[in-house]
């Protein structure tokens, strides 16, 4: 039967006519001339909810997906760039030693490295992991087994590193290291434990960012220990850092220069111990046929290389580079000698140059030059600066108490002791207040005057002697240290 | 051959290929360069090494060329990718009353705009003024991102409850929208931390982890929209002159560089943020002035952000082009900085060339074939472009996507929320306790 269209209505949708009389029933959902039920149109309504319930369905399924899975465990040697932001696991033996960075006496940062014999990845944590991995004393040492997840970075240049994001997922299993010789230390040695005696301390030169080099010698060989200022600060024992002590060492094998060089990142690595070690004594093992003392130099050996040290006592800079050498007059107390060295020296060592009282440990050919014997040098690396070390604990300075401390005079320097409030930055430096039971007096920290790692260590809390010029400055008492060697923290 | 010749070789290349995919509705510049550089490092297992000379022009001819042309797509297409959200409304407004042709070049005089500031005043001060800047906001640059989302949230308005009886009904009349925006926020928010913190795309495809999510929140809805359309497109007159002064230019210019510079500068703010913040900033009512501002915050972010990856001193990582680019090479020295300076200029002329023909033939392709089938065409192409990169998964998560994208469609929000995706985990993380939601939500 042919459907009847009322006229004008060709082009109503069917959606408005009852489906079973045909009528025009508009938005009624039952027909008013029959009764049927017209066919409901799609609510839009209907579909928002439909998007919300698949947003949310979908999100939870997504979410359990993800919980579900395991952290995928990657060899370092198999990691892409296209792994860029991969959150991974993974497991090696740690192959450095940790470095804690800090600011303002806060850690930072800490970071180590991974070998998992396919390669070598730098491992970082950031702020509340850092510290929460130093809290639960997960701070990982040379030769631990570990297993860690975080987000992998790739740049360019292979330059990957894993980021650790929760501190609960680095599981850690120190290992105990049996000794191991110097003679048999090699870069590819990692993590070694070291027992021998310390042969010389040579401290950084105040106000410049040098390591602690310490040679330490066991029965078989030499080898020189670095370590920041830092690490020095938080030696218990100090006054044990001298010539002669014997030592326990956890180290990690570092390359510089091209030599082979043990690291120390933490204080508690380096142990002094009581006992006396079955080594030759230290100054013995200098004796070796490339070592000398100035005097054993003779014109017998020219063409030779040896080794030696002194104390600079002359420094004369070519006035004409390129067709005059550089000299420099070192002695021991046997004798003197000169050390030459050309422009391209020179320029290697740049800002590096040797003062009156240095100590200078070099290494050179030995020539005869107008009768007198010289060590020809060809390498920056062949010289070594060092400044001396103290000998013998340093005198307690007279500490006066704050609260006894007058008007200041011009350039008037005490010492006095007490306890760190919280810190104010200033343009330039950082005050501490420092309060003792007599008083509170500002410590004033300039930028210049006392490195940046310096101050790391120190907090709020801790109790330091400081020595310093007084200083009024509107209204209240300053004192500022000159470097970080007037500060003791206690 | 040259060094000269093969980076303006490889810059027009990446130019007329990127003019060409950015006028397909809902495929991004990024997924192309995502693609590209799994392309590079194949060829790298087959010992073949392209010089930096060859892709790196070619990454920054295909950024500048799409973030001048995709405003084609957005305007007669209504396809628009986050960046182009504010382009829309004010777009489809011309492309209804036969000006689709008009608007598009306005929008493109907008970007040769933002190409000039960018050469001739960015540039110059980036490696003096950037390195400065980015040393003194980057302890606060968290709090940064906290201020945004909330100025995101807090303008967001009431849409309707103006008629009708008090009560419940009129309450929930106007605060659904609201609701819908913050309810995207969140849920684009949580989906984020899935994907930042455990995602489960393989770790071998983890550089394009965000991707599919992306695409699902941006892409699919529109072209999903533009198929279930009804809406009829006029006939387009393609005029000779354009309604714009210089007045109209050089406000356009200074609110446009406003946002598309904060938007390149901070961390996870976009090009559509950025003009938000610059609208609001400027107060710049005139509708011509809204859509060539658009167009310069649009290109000035996108281009911007990588230039500054090559800014020498500066090291910044900015917008998906530069993370893409940062497995791949690292900037060192001015010749790199010059190099895609140069680059960038060569490829905003070739590209603003470009557009007038290239508009003229979607606008005959729109006459001949209807849209609908285009936005189909499109949907079925980066649907195959999520899969071929992220499998079955990023298909899931595309899905998953999609439902959070059609909610600021359906709701009538703005889909702007849908960068909660990004800028909650990322202020989260910037804040130092993202990795305490992390585990929390056992992520991590």
């Amino acid at each position: 039967m042919k459907e009847t269209v009322l006229p004008g209505h060709e082009q109503q949708s069917s959606d408005i006519k009852c489906s079973s009389c045909g009528r025009f029933v508009g938005a009624l959902t039952r027909c008013p001339h029959c009764g049927a039920r017209v066919n409901k149109r799609l609510s839009v309504r209907a579909t928002r909810y439909a998007a919300v319930f698949l947003s949310v369905v979908g999100l939870g399924l997504l979410y359990w997906m993800a919980i579900s899975q395991k952290i995928p465990t990657v060899k370092i040697g198999d990691i892409t760039p296209t792994m860029n932001f991969a959150y991974v696991q993974i497991d090696g033996k740690v192959s450095s030693d940790t470095r804690i960075f800090k600011e303002s006496g806060l850690v930072r940062s800490l970071r180590f490295d991974i070998n998992d014999g396919t390669g070598e990845i730098p491992v970082t944590a950031y702020q509340s992991q850092a510290r929460e991995l130093i809290e639960k004393g997960l701070v990982p040492r040379p030769g631990d087994h570990i297993s860690v997840a975080g987000s992998l970075s790739v740049a360019a240049d292979d330059r990957v590193q894993l980021r650790i994001q929760v501190a609960d997922q680095v599981s850690l299993v120190q290992e105990e290291l049996g000794r191991t010789p110097i003679n048999e230390l090699t870069s590819e040695s990692g993590a070694v434990l070291i027992e021998g005696t310390i042969v010389k301390v040579m401290a950084p030169q105040p106000g410049k960012k040098q390591p602690w080099s310490v040679l330490v010698a066991d029965d078989t060989g030499t080898a020189n220990l670095s370590f920041w200022e830092d690490v020095y600060v938080d030696m218990e024992s100090k006054d044990k850092l001298i010539q002669g002590q014997n030592i326990r060492l956890r180290s990690s094998i570092k390359l510089y220069k091209g030599k082979i060089q043990l690291g120390l990142a933490r204080a508690a690595d380096l142990e002094f111990l009581d006992t006396t070690l079955t080594t030759p004594t230290p100054m013995k093992m200098l004796q070796r046929a490339d070592s000398l003392t100035i005097e054993e130099i003779t014109a017998d050996l020219k063409g030779q290389t040896i080794e030696t040290e002194g104390r600079v006592i002359q420094f004369q800079e070519s006035p004409t580079p390129g067709k005059a050498p550089t000299r420099i007059i070192i002695e021991d107390g046997t004798a003197t000698v000169t050390i030459v060295y050309w422009e391209n020296v020179t320029q290697e060592l740049g800002e590096k140059k040797p003062e009156e009282g240095t100590r200078l440990q070099v290494r050179g050919i030995v020539d005869v030059y107008k009768d007198t014997i010289q060590l020809k040098v060809n390498y920056a690396d062949q010289l070594e600066f060092y400044q001396m070390p103290p000998t013998k604990p340093e005198a307690k300075p007279d500490i006066t108490l704050i609260g006894e401390i007058g008007e200041p005079g011009e350039g008037e320097v005490v010492t006095v002791s007490g306890r760190l409030s919280a810190p104010k930055s200033i343009k330039s430096g950082v005050i501490y207040p420092l309060k003792d039971k007599t008083g509170a007096i500002q410590m004033l920290l300039w930028d210049r005057n006392i490195p940046g790692e310096f101050r790391d260590n120190l907090a709020s809390g801790k109790t330091v002697t400081v020595t310093g010029e007084l200083k009024l400055y509107k209204g209240e008492l300053e004192i500022i240290p000159e470097s970080s060697h007037a500060i003791r923290i206690h | 051959m040259s060094a000269f010749f093969i980076v303006l070789a490889s810059t027009l290349v990446g130019t007329v290929l990127s003019c060409v995919l950015a006028c397909l509705p809902g495929l991004h510049v990024y997924n192309i360069m995502g693609l590209l550089v799994m392309f590079i490092y194949l060829l790298a297992d087959y010992q073949i090494i392209l010089p930096p000379e060859a892709y790196l022009p070619f990454m920054a001819g295909m950024i500048v060329g799409w973030s001048m042309l995709n405003t084609i797509p957005a305007v007669l297409l209504g396809a628009p990718d986050e960046s182009a959200i504010f382009t829309v409304l004010p777009g489809q407004k011309y492309l209804m009353f036969g000006r689709g042709f008009e608007g598009t070049m306005i929008t493109g005089v907008g970007g040769l705009a933002g190409l000039f500031i960018l050469i001739f005043i960015i540039a110059p001060l980036a490696p003096i003024l950037l390195p400065l800047l980015q040393s003194v906001l980057r302890p606060y640059m968290g709090a940064i991102i906290w201020v945004i989302i909330t100025f995101i949230l807090m303008s967001e308005w009431p849409k309707g409850g103006n008629t009708g009886p008090a009560g419940f009904a009129k309450f929930f009349d106007a605060w659904k929208s609201l609701a819908a925006g913050l309810l995207t926020f969140l849920l684009a928010g949580f989906m984020g931390f899935i994907l930042l913190y455990r995602s489960p795309i393989s770790t071998e495809m983890a550089f394009q982890n965000i991707m599919p999510a992306f695409v699902g929140l941006f892409a699919i809805p529109w072209c999903l929209l533009n198929i279930l359309s009804a809406a009829e497109v006029p006939e387009q007159h393609i005029a000779d002159s354009l309604d714009v002064d210089a007045a109209t230019i050089l406000r356009s210019a200074a609110s446009g560089g406003l946002g598309g510079s904060f938007a390149a500068f901070f961390p996870v703010v976009t090009g559509g943020v950025g003009g938000l913040l610059a609208g609001h900033a400027t107060a710049q009512r005139d509708e011509r002035v809204f859509i060539m501002s658009q167009g310069v915050s649009k290109l000035i972010y996108y281009t911007g952000a990588f230039m500054f990856f090559f800014v020498p001193g500066l090291g910044l990582t900015r917008g998906g082009g530069a993370w893409i680019m940062k497995s791949l090479y690292t900037p060192q020295t001015s010749y790199d900085y010059l190099m895609i300076l140069g680059a960038i200029a060569i490829a905003g002329g070739v590209s603003y060339l470009m557009m007038e023909p290239l508009t003229r033939g979607v606008i005959v392709l729109i006459r001949k074939f209807n849209y609908r089938y285009i936005s189909l065409i499109a949907l079925g192409i980066i649907m195959l472009l999520v899969f071929l990169v992220t499998s079955w998964v990023g298909l899931f998560i595309m899905l998953v996507g999609t439902g959070i994208g059609l909610l600021p469609v359906l709701f009538a929000s703005r889909r702007l929320n849908c960068l909660g995706i990004l800028l909650l985990p990322i202020a989260c993380n910037m804040s130092g306790f993202g990795p305490t939601i992390a585990a929390w939500l056992h992520l991590v």
